[in-house]
């Protein structure tokens, strides 16, 4: 017996030693494989996990014009309303606006449904406004439901520009309250019917595709999820492998374990891919609706969101406006479907499919529509932000800049440029220019021009070209003058000889008038009025140079100058920004307040960050101010600028002063009226001279640009400390003038110095 | 109907006439005048304080329904403590009408209420020099930069500043 159960042990030992190690290692290869896939599922989950979580969407900076107000008594016509609603993505409608971002035109009036709006201030509700007009001015402003006056109401700035991500991504961002449901419903009935149901990918829906690959002899990317769709668009590069399939799946799958189905969406929405302009790619329907309507997203019809979610599948080939018969044909299949599958009933989705296509111009913000201007802000910004969060952070920058101007101001000058090259036989595009247009009550920069045609990338000329100002230096040394009142007054007679003054270096410098003609004694008035080159330096060197630096300094101007008497006929170099600066002082009666292009700045929550506050610091007497600028307005009715008073016969008084430098290399002309000042620099790059002087080059262009405007009267009323004299005799060139009054300072009345 | 006779026609013409020329020659010309007394150009009333004092006065208004809205909005967001949006509100009405010395005064106000001290005295400087017609805001001006000096440490300013006030009240 022992012996038989030994063998029959043997036997069962040798075939179990035989059989086990085949099992065993198939186990430990198993095991060891095992691992593996777990260690790169937890991988791909880890990928996953640290993407979305506290997940920060990279926005771009989106840059607003100012708001346009509107109110009683406002010069505003309805036509120029209607342009403004129109930029801002307003729709007219045919009857009583039932949803925000529409309004009605009637002949007189316009009935509008603002949208809500996140200002600094807080946040405006979407509200009904009726605004009754009366020619070319608004009459009133009235809540339509209760007839009650609103005394002024803001309508939503237009979006002029924005700061881009280095992934040069645009993004406007919608949070999934927001989206429309007809979107959702579009999205699950075209790309993924089960989407509610699957764990993240749709079994079915792959089989499905690959025997429709199989047939195909390809390897289409059909079957996806949105899910997967996601996730390619996250996180895979575009090969088409099976490998790449693979890790989708598993992705998706994760993806779905990980967060909801309304996260996943969320993220879809805002993530896809669906246009491309120039180097920008268009991300997500809230940039899609923007981009190709105009519109925000909740504001979208059916076929125009059937067109977005037709772009799902290839945004390049069903491109609207390079490809319109084919985007067409998709977004009706995309109705089709919706309706097959019960999105929408078939006969909203005939009616739909019936609609043309109705797509918006390109806008224009996203190659910055004002260069200059967004230039200025950019470099604002950099002093309070890094370069890299401006670009990211989704920050909401209003600005100063009145767009219809700045549009009317590019038009004119073009046109005016023209016409002065051809009457002088420049070569056409010869001449340049730079300008600036600014209220000077608050020193809110309204317009800005960098150059003729103002192309993106372009020398900014507004802000970095810097030439000699001539003869607009003249007068801060008259104001300095007068600010010694008990010297020094409007009818003070100036010397107007031969004049050698003898330079540091021992050379002699003998300064000419433009006319080469020398005026004898002549009041202050008309030696500013026809900016008298010899009586000014020697008013200059009597009153002594470092005064008249100390006031140009106290004006603005920021850099060294030197304690040579050539300063005194401007041989500073300056750019049309900082004389806007420095006359920005005197048309605010002595107080300066910084020029900037900035109001406020919200983040990407509509939360108030900064604001650029009014602020003022007098920087010259205001007495001396009022009467300077009095000078100024002798310029205009007198003097260099006399031409303006047959442009703007109804518009006067006005003030300014021409500047022109040697052989006519630079043109310039600073003028202001009630709440405006405009500074207008012609010259040509090359530096060569230019064939015109400061009352025919650049004084021409400002014209153009006032009228615009249109520029009002000046109206200041002189501070306490002026006195008037009345009926004062005064020899002008060579004539004899009565002025009805004439400000002097208190109490240093002028006796009549001047008889005729 | 009127009942005159060709004689009374004759002179009335002849001293509507005279009446013109008169009107002609002491400046009153249908044409904008370029400069006047007072200022240049044609210069607005300015509106002010009707009795010399400051807090507690009510403030007439503008003719102009915006302003008076931004006005009443300004006052609202001082009284519920948000000082910056009432100078918001004052700086959008300035833009309507950039010459209003009483709006200026106002934003001093303002600034006052925060602290500004700096500030507060520009923007009453700011406002006198557009207050020439108005006794009455000048002096809150004055007050006004008064109390900012001394807030500022400034005792012989703020002096000076009381004294101003003290004597446009009793009207040197």
């Amino acid at each position: 017996m022992p012996s038989r159960s030994k063998s029959k042990r043997g036997r069962r030992t040798t075939s179990l030693r035989l059989r086990f190690p085949g099992r065993w290692r198939i186990i430990q290869l198993m095991i060891v494989f095992l691992c593996i896939v777990a260690g790169w599922v937890m991988w791909l989950d880890f990928v996953i996990h640290s993407r979305f979580e506290g997940h920060r969407w990279e926005l771009p900076a989106r840059v607003f014009a100012r708001p346009l107000e509107v109110y009683a008594g406002e010069q505003l016509s309805a036509a120029e309303l209607e342009k403004v609603l129109g930029r801002t993505g307003y729709r007219a409608v045919t009857s009583a606006p039932s949803g925000p971002g529409q309004y009605l035109r009637h002949a007189d009036s316009i009935e509008l449904y603002s949208r809500r709006f996140d200002y600094w201030d807080g946040t405006q509700a979407p509200e009904r406004v009726s605004i009754d007009f009366n020619g070319d001015a608004v009459a009133d402003v009235r809540d339509p439901n209760s007839s009650t006056a609103l005394g002024i109401f803001r309508i939503e700035p237009q979006l002029i520009g924005k700061i881009y991500p280095a992934r040069a991504e645009d993004r406007v961002l919608v949070r999934y309250e927001d989206v429309p449901p007809i979107l959702v419903d579009a999205l699950v009935a075209v790309e993924d019917r089960h989407f509610f149901s699957h764990p993240g990918i749709d079994v079915r829906g792959m089989i499905r595709a690959l025997l429709v690959d199989l047939r195909q002899g390809r390897l289409a990317q059909g079957g996806s999820t949105l899910t997967q769709q996601l996730v390619k668009n996250y996180f895979l590069e575009n090969e088409r492998t099976l490998w790449r399939k693979i890790n989708e799946i598993i992705m998706a799958l994760l993806l779905e374990r990980r967060y909801s189905k309304t996260q996943i969406l969320g993220a879809y929405i805002n993530e896809v891919y669906l246009g491309q302009h120039g180097a920008l790619g268009i991300r997500g329907f809230g940039t899609a609706a923007e981009f190709y309507f105009g519109r925000p997203l909740q504001e979208l019809r059916v076929d125009q969101i059937a067109l977005l979610v037709g772009l799902v599948r290839g945004a390049s080939y069903y491109d609207p406006r390079r490809h319109p018969e084919r985007a067409l044909t998709r977004r009706n299949l995309v109705l089709e479907l919706m309706c097959q599958r019960g999105a929408l009933t078939c006969r909203q989705a005939d009616a739909a499919k019936r609609r043309p296509l109705d797509i918006a111009p390109t806008p224009t913000w996203t190659q910055a529509r004002f260069p200059t201007f967004v230039d200025l802000v950019h470099r604002e910004l950099l002093q309070q932000y890094h370069a890299e969060d401006l670009r990211t952070e989704g920050l909401r920058i209003f600005t100063t800049i009145d767009p219809q101007l700045q549009e009317r101001v590019e038009a004119d000058v073009q046109t005016t440029l023209s016409r002065m090259e051809r009457e002088r036989h420049l070569k056409s595009g010869s001449l340049q220019t730079a300008a600036v247009v600014v209220n000077p009550a608050n020193g809110e920069v309204l317009a800005a021009l960098g150059g003729r045609d103002d192309e993106y990338g372009d020398f900014d000329r507004a802000l970095d070209a810097r030439r000699p100002i001539g003869s607009l230096v003249k007068p801060f040394i008259y104001a300095t003058a007068l600010a010694q009142a008990g010297r020094f007054n409007l009818l003070t007679t100036l010397d107007d000889s031969a004049l050698s003054i003898r330079q540091p270096d021992g050379k002699i410098w003998k300064p000419d008038n433009y006319d080469r003609r020398l005026h004898g004694r002549v009041s202050l008035i008309e030696a500013l009025a026809d900016s008298y080159n010899v009586a000014t330096v020697r008013l200059g060197m009597q009153l002594g140079l470092d005064k008249v630096i100390g006031t140009l300094h106290a004006a603005g101007y920021s850099e060294d100058i030197p304690a040579f008497p050539a300063t005194l006929l401007g041989a500073l170099d300056a750019s049309p920004m900082e004389v806007a600066q420095m006359y920005q002082v005197l048309a605010n009666g002595g107080f300066r307040t910084e020029l900037n292009g900035i109001r406020d700045v919200l983040d990407r929550h509509g939360q108030a960050l900064k604001r650029y506050d009014l602020e003022v610091r007098q920087a010259i007497n205001p007495d001396t101010a009022f009467l300077t600028d009095f000078l100024l307005t002798k310029v205009v009715d007198l003097g260099t600028a006399r031409g303006l008073t047959e442009a703007f016969a109804d518009s006067l008084p006005l003030a300014g002063k021409t500047g022109t430098t040697n052989d006519l290399r630079d043109s310039w002309f600073a003028g202001f009226g009630d709440a405006i000042l405009g500074v207008v620099w012609v010259g040509r790059d090359d530096n060569s001279p230019t064939r015109f002087t400061g009352a025919t080059g650049a004084m021409r262009v400002w014209t153009s640009i006032m009228k615009a405007v249109p520029v009002r009267p000046l109206s200041i009323p002189a501070p306490a400390g002026i006195g008037w004299i009345r009926d004062v005799q005064l020899p002008f060139e060579d004539n004899c003038l009565t002025l009805p009054a004439v400000p002097f300072q208190q109490p240093f009345q002028p006796g009549q110095s001047l008889s005729c | 109907m009127l009942n005159v006779s060709p004689v009374e026609v004759r002179a009335a013409i002849r001293n509507g006439t005279a009446l013109l020329m008169l009107l002609w020659l002491t400046g009153c010309s249908t044409s904008a005048p370029v400069t006047s007394g007072g200022g240049i150009g044609t210069v607005p009333v300015t509106r002010g304080i009707p009795a010399p004092s400051t807090e507690g006065v009510t403030v007439p208004p503008s003719g102009n329904a915006a302003v008076i809205a931004l006005e009443g909005e300004s006052d609202r967001y001082l009284a519920g403590g948000r000082a910056e949006a009432a100078a918001a509100s004052l700086e959008r009405a300035l833009r309507l009408t950039p010459g209003d010395a009483m709006l200026w005064h106002r934003l001093a106000r303002v600034r006052l209420e925060q602290s500004r001290w700096d500030q507060c005295i520009e923007l009453a400087q700011k406002s006198n020099s557009l207050a020439a017609g108005n006794r009455a805001l000048q002096v809150a001006n004055w007050k006004l930069v008064s109390r900012a000096q001394a807030a500022l440490g400034n005792s012989s300013a703020a002096q000076a500043a009381a004294r101003k006030a003290a004597a446009l009240m009793s009207g040197e």
